[in-house]
């Protein structure tokens, strides 16, 4: 099957005023259509950085990444905004809904981006709305809801223009355990519906939901992939396993 | 305290182009604010102290010592308890037509006065000379001149000017250039020179040597308008001359600085009231944005007061660096032009403290940007702690929501361009506020301008025909009858029409200028229609017994239309009945039309003998007047409606300067400021902008945002100011010009122009905010949370 994404031998460094702060060296990864992966590792590792560079809202210092054929460091702002309103949608920790606009709105100013017509636009963010259990909160604003639901708002918004690849960065990082679990069912569901996921978390009872887990250390990953047939509880332990040899 | 220097400064550190603007506005405002009050400072004091050191007599008559009784005056004024001393009546001539200067024609009138000794007072003081150093007075063909006649003109010394005169022409050298206060501008004619004693009347037939120059020195200059007026009493109203004022002189002599004083003390108050929306609106803005950073101020234990200070000191330290700086350059400015002011007197080192305006200036605008910051800041020690970390905004107010722009069929970047207004309503009202100060100033500026380029076509409600051409028949030694001329006249083809008219001397009861009783009045033998000129009421007399007034005369003596008009005039006294008021911008809006009936009632002899003339369609005026003169020579004195134009060419550019420039300054502001706006904003919505980033808006569009919401605040600015200066600048010139007798002010509406501030403004704005735009293409998710 073809990747969907492939990145090949990225760096990423930082310039510190004059101090260079190497972060990603040299990373390989391929993503293929109807994916789950998860991103895990230490803090600072550099996990947001490089979904930041998957996601084209950042450029990598070395390497080539490809998105359905593009190579993202070729293009400029523009191109990379286009390509990023067609096959990308982010979720971040902090929501980072607008606080001025409705939930209904918040999604809709996303969806207006594109060139479908606006009618279809409303439809579809009705239906996802629904789809992520948030319907009857249409017209309030952020601060009148709470963390799980702005989280789904933030999450049928990355849904609204049918991004080929969501890219969550710890989407669960502020929610509680109840909203947390939800959170993560409705990730289940979008991927049950064919959808490719890159998610960042900390938690390996999260990542167990995912079919591979890319762990970063040192500037570069390292892939487990969940073997097939085995229980939930037992994918945890080997996960758990697995991670200690690497210092987790 | 050290904890509020530290976030201050580093809040500084961190908007460097907000910081810049704001540091700019406050330069720009401080330096005319400085400059205004230098110069109304150090206006009237260099002509005083030339005043004093020359003893120079604070009223000046010009009398005519063949109708003035020049001995009892003079015996009457020594008696007059305000008078301190009288000089010597000294001889003078007025030249009447065109100077000579190397071959070249100049029309600058002449006062040639014979330097006899006047007793110390009205000295001159010699700045340049030839021959003789301790010779008191010229030789016999030598002139002083004034100083500033001779810097304006190019004369140097040992040039010769010549005077016309019956005899043949009179070359005089020029052997000295002096300072003589009252006669140092182009603003007061004619301007005096000074002869050997007893030249005028070597050089000059004694028919024409009638006048005299009387000084008159006051224990207080203020009351020389009052001598003068009692003078005028005593020997039954009528001087004949004309009397100069110290008042007088000093207005003419600062005048063009006293304009460009009112001019930028304008210019330098709006300025300090844009620079206070800016203030005003970055410490809104800076709380928006800072809200959750506030919020763990507070956590941390940050009092209201002590936050109050952060943003207080955070917006007086740019103004402690631009004021001094604005002082300095303002007084780098204000010391060239005060040179220029004084060195028409003679003065090489103007005497001026910079202390008072430099006190008024820096503390005006350093208290004003104190008190705005403060004022605005008082919302920051209100932010409550809780809701502001956790929803890093003010909580939303009830309603505002229903209210606010919907998100309809608006593209997005209006959308959400608009949606930045209603955000922060106070700071878009201050957006709106600054951008109209630029549309008042751009519609004044553009149809003030229109005004005066086209004053030529708009003669008549400035109170002058509206003629091609005007001659003057009637020389001294060969002349061409009126009735003659105007006969060849009819016969011409060239002729479209003409009308004749001459000038009279009057005295109307009640009504006094700034040079005595005596009015300046035209009479015409004919319709003054002809040449459009017009009435505001009733119509111009049509015979015998009528009189038209100039609003001013109307109002000053109190006349009605039907009413008899007290007027005395070649000798007699007349009660010819009130026809018409009409306007006119000459003379202080005093004056008075007769029909040439009334004129022959007292003078049968009385003729008009000037002829506006307009001709026909496709003829060159120009080429008619050459026609004129070679077929009448000197019997006629032909004058060009385009001379006027010309004349009037250095008021137009100076008035044009001067509102170019005020405009140039206001729009520097007005850049500045949008500047500083789209900075606020991309601040207050990097979220937002960041969200969209992420969701894939272009850089373009993304910048379209921030340009949106300008183009929303110039637009509805353009809605609200354009017409409503259009309505009010008509009626406030009214209101300003009455006083020079126009009450209906002639403005020119430049509609093309006027139109064209729409989309000039616009584009404008759009540049303006498209730069600092820019700054959006380099957000990223980790700048969407503000802290
Ligand atoms: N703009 C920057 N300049 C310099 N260093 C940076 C910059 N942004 C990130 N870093 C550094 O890069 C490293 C990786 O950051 P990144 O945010 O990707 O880590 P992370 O894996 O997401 O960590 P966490 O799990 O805590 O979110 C960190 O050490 C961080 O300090
Ligand atoms: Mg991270």
């Amino acid at each position: 099957m073809e990747a969907l994404l492939t990145a090949v031998n990225v760096k990423k460094t930082y310039l510190e005023g004059t101090r260079r702060v190497p972060v990603i060296g040299g990373l390989d990864f391929n993503l293929y259509p109807g994916e789950y992966v998860v991103v895990m590792g230490s803090s600072g590792s550099g996990k947001s950085s490089l979904l930041y560079l998957l996601g084209g809202m950042d450029t990598p210092c070395a390497g080539s990444i490809q998105i359905g054929g593009g190579k993202l460091e070729a293009m400029d702002e523009t191109k990379r905004a286009l390509m990023r309103r067609e096959r990308i949608g982010f979720v971040f920790q902090d929501f980072n809904l607008v606080p001025h606009l409705s939930l209904l709105e918040n999604i809709l100013v996303a969806g207006y981006l594109g060139t479908t017509s606006r009618r279809a636009v409303r439809e579809r963010a009705r239906e996802l709305m629904a789809l992520v259990g948030i319907e009857h909160l249409a017209d309030r604003r952020p601060a009148q809801t709470s963390g799980g639901e702005q989280q789904r708002c933030a999450v049928a918004r990355a849904l609204i223009n049918d991004p080929d690849i969501v890219l969550a960065d710890e989407p669960t990082g502020n929610l509680n355990g109840a909203n947390s679990r939800t959170m993560l069912d409705l990730f289940d569901t979008i991927h049950g519906r064919g959808q490719t996921l890159v998610m960042v978390t900390h938690e390996p009872a999260a990542a167990c939901r995912a079919q591979r887990v890319a762990y970063m250390a040192d500037g570069s990953i390292e892939e487990f992939a969940f073997p097939d047939h085995v229980a939930s509880e037992g994918r945890e332990a080997l996960l758990l396993n697995w991670l200690s040899e690497r210092g987790w | 305290m050290k904890a509020i220097v530290f976030t201050a400064l580093g809040d500084l550190r961190r908007r460097v182009g907000q910081t810049a603007a704001l540091t700019c506005a406050l330069l720009l405002s401080s330096l005319a604010l400085f400059t205004a009050a230098a110069l109304l400072q150090s206006l009237d004091a260099p002509l005083d102290d030339a005043c004093d050191r020359l003893n120079t007599s604070a009223l000046q008559l010009f009398l005519d010592g063949h109708s003035d009784d020049v001995p009892a005056m003079q015996a009457w004024l020594q008696q007059h308890e305000a008078v301190a001393a009288v000089g010597p009546p000294i001889p003078i001539y007025q030249t009447s037509s065109d100077l000579v200067h190397n071959e070249e024609a100049f029309s600058r009138a002449l006062m040639l006065a014979e330097n006899l000794p006047r007793k110390g007072l009205d000295a001159v003081q010699i700045v340049t000379r030839l021959g003789d150093p301790t010779a008191a007075a010229p030789g016999l063909d030598e002139v002083w001149i004034s100083h500033q006649l001779a810097t304006s003109r190019g004369i140097q010394l040992g040039d010769t000017i010549t005077v016309p005169r019956e005899g043949g022409p009179w070359p005089l050298r020029v052997s000295a250039t002096v300072v003589d206060p009252y006669f140092s501008t182009d603003n007061i004619s004619p301007t005096r020179a000074w002869v050997a004693p007893g030249a005028l009347a070597h050089a000059l037939p004694l028919a024409d040597l009638n006048e005299v120059f009387l000084g008159v020195s006051l224990h207080q200059r203020a009351d020389a308008g009052q001598v003068r007026d009692d003078l005028e009493q005593a020997f039954g109203g009528g001087l004949s001359g004309f009397a100069l004022t110290h008042e007088i002189a000093k207005m003419a002599h600062g005048m063009f600085f006293r304009i460009m004083a009112v001019a930028l003390g304008v210019a330098a108050l709006l300025t300090l009231l844009v620079s206070i929306l800016i203030v005003a609106g970055a410490v809104g803005s800076a709380v928006f944005a800072d809200y959750r950073l506030i919020g763990t101020f507070k956590a941390m234990g940050y009092t209201p007061a002590m936050v109050n200070r952060i943003y207080l000191l955070r917006f007086t330290i740019p103004a402690l660096i631009a004021v001094p700086l604005g002082l300095l350059l303002g007084w780098l400015v204000s010391a060239q032009l005060l040179a220029l002011l004084v060195g028409s007197l003679g003065v090489t080192d103007p005497q001026w403290s910079p202390l008072l305006p430099a006190l008024a200036a820096g503390a005006g605008v350093l208290t004003t940007v104190a008190a705005a910051a403060w004022w605005s800041a008082r919302k920051a020690g209100r932010v409550e702690a809780m809701p502001a970390i956790r929803f890093g905004a003010p909580p939303p107010r009830a309603g505002s929501h229903r209210r606010s722009v919907p998100l309809g069929r608006l593209p997005l970047p209006a959308f959400l361009g608009a949606r930045g207004l209603a955000l922060n309503p106070v700071r878009a009202g201050f957006a709106v506020i600054g951008m109209g100060v630029a549309v008042a100033v751009l519609v004044c500026a553009v149809n003030l301008t229109a005004t005066f380029e086209r004053l030529g076509e708009n003669r008549p409600m400035w109170g002058m025909a509206a003629s091609d051409l005007t001659v003057f028949v009637g020389g001294a030694r060969f002349s061409v009858r009126s009735e003659h001329f105007a006969a060849r006249l009819r016969q011409d083809a060239r002729v479209a029409d003409f009308v004749t008219s001459g000038t009279v001397q009057g005295e109307i009861e009640g009504v006094k200028g700034i040079a005595g009783a005596r009015t300046g009045g035209r009479v015409f033998d004919g319709a003054p229609e002809t040449v459009g000129l017009t009435v505001l009421e009733g119509r111009h007399p049509e015979g015998a017994g009528e009189i038209a007034l100039a609003i001013n005369s109307a109002l000053k003596g109190g006349y009605a239309l039907g009413e008899p008009v007290p007027l005395f005039i070649e000798g007699q006294h007349l009660k010819p009945k009130l026809v018409g008021i009409y306007q006119t911008g000459q003379n202080l809006g005093l004056g008075f039309r007769l029909h040439a009936a009334t004129m022959n009632a007292v003078l049968p002899m009385w003729q008009a003998r000037t002829f506006e003339i307009k001709t026909a369609a496709g003829v060159d005026p120009a080429a008619f007047k050459d026609d004129l003169i070679r077929t009448y020579g000197e019997a006629v004195d032909v004058g060009l409606a385009s001379d006027l134009t010309e004349q009037l060419a250095g008021l137009v550019t100076g008035i044009r300067g001067t509102l170019m420039l005020l405009s140039a300054l206001l729009l520097a502001i007005c850049l500045i400021s949008i500047y500083n706006d789209t900075l606020l904003c991309l601040r207050e919505q990097q979220q937002t902008l960041g969200i969209l980033k992420a969701a894939g808006m272009t850089p373009g569009r993304l910048r379209l945002v921030l340009v949106w919401r300008t183009q929303v605040v110039t637009l509805v600015s353009l809605v609200l100011f354009l017409p409503m200066v259009l309505v009010a600048l008509p009626l406030l010139l009214n209101q300003i010009a009455a006083g020079i007798g126009l009450v209906s002010f002639p403005l020119v509406i430049d509609p093309l122009g006027t139109v064209l501030i729409v989309p000039g403004l616009l584009a404008f704005a759009f540049a303006a905010a498209w730069w600092p735009a820019r700054g959006v293409t380099r957000l990223h998710p980790r700048h969407m949370l503000a802290y």
